[in-house]
C-alpha cells in the first residue's frame, strides 16, 4: 500500500480517508514536487559525443526490425 | 536483444507522459537497486509491463569507484555485462563512459524518441513535442543547443 501526505505546520496530513493501524510501519520518503520539477535529474549535462552517439545509434538500429 | 534500464530514461519518458511510446517494444530488464532509485522519485512509472524487475545485481566496486558511478548505474552495468550483447538505456554521462570502456552498448532518451519516431510508433510531430519538454518537464540535463540538434535529427525522418 502506498500513501501520499503532505507536511504542514511540521505535521504529515493524509486523506481523511485513510486510517493507519496500529503497528503499522510508515516509510518516510521525503520529496519536493516544487524543487524536483525545477531541477536535472542527472549530476552531469548530456554532452554533443552522448548526443552523437544516440543520433547515430537511431540511424542504424530499429527495435522493431 | 536483452534491454536494460537505469532509471534516467524511465523517468525522463515518464515526466513527459511518453514512456508508452518512447521505450522499446520488448521486456526491459531493471534491476532492483534501480527499481527502488525509481520508486523513490515516481513509482507510478513501474506500473509499465514491459519492465522486469531483476534482483539485486552484486556490483564492480573498482568500476563504482573509478568513473564515480552511483548504485543504480553500476548495477545495471553489472547486469548488463552478465548477458552479452545488452543494451543499456541511460543518460548519466559517467555510465555512459563506463559502457564505453566495458564494452556495453549505451543510448539515451534522446535516442530512443529519434528511434520511435523513426520506427512510426510515434509521429515525427508527437516525437518532436517530447524533445523540447525534456529539458524542463522532463528533467534531462541537456542544453538547448542540443536539443536543437536532436531536433534537426528528427526532421531528416519526414
Amino acid at each position: 500500500m502506498e500513501l501520499v501526505g503532505v507536511v504542514k505546520d511540521g505535521k504529515v496530513e493524509l486523506p481523511a480517508s485513510v486510517h493507519l493501524p496500529d503497528g503499522a510501519e510508515v516509510r518516510v520518503i521525503v520529496t519536493s514536487e516544487a524543487l524536483a520539477a525545477t531541477q536535472p535529474f542527472e549530476s552531469e549535462p548530456i554532452t554533443e559525443t552522448n548526443l552523437l552517439a544516440d543520433i547515430a545509434w537511431a540511424t542504424g538500429h530499429r527495435f522493431d526490425s | 536483444m536483452i534491454v536494460v534500464a537505469d532509471a534516467g530514461p524511465i523517468l525522463h519518458l515518464h515526466w513527459i507522459g511518453c514512456l508508452s511510446w518512447g521505450l522499446p517494444p520488448t521486456p526491459i530488464h531493471v534491476v532492483e537497486q534501480v527499481w527502488t532509485e525509481i520508486t523513490q522519485h515516481a513509482p507510478q512509472a513501474l506500473a509499465d509491463p514491459r519492465l522486469e524487475r531483476e534482483p539485486v545485481v552484486d556490483i564492480d566496486p573498482d568500476l563504482q569507484a573509478k568513473f564515480s558511478l552511483q548504485l543504480g548505474e553500476t548495477a545495471a552495468i553489472a547486469f548488463a555485462l552478465k548477458h552479452p550483447g545488452s543494451l543499456l538505456l541511460t543518460d548519466d554521462a559517467a555510465a555512459r563512459r563506463a559502457c564505453l570502456s566495458v564494452g556495453v552498448v549505451a543510448v539515451g532518451t534522446i535516442g530512443l524518441i529519434l528511434e520511435a519516431a523513426r520506427s512510426k510508433r510515434v509521429s515525427v510531430d508527437e516525437a518532436l513535442r517530447a524533445l523540447e519538454h525534456l529539458p524542463n518537464k522532463g528533467r534531462l540535463y541537456v542544453t538547448p543547443e542540443l536539443i536543437a540538434r536532436a531536433v534537426a535529427a528528427l526532421l531528416t525522418v519526414r
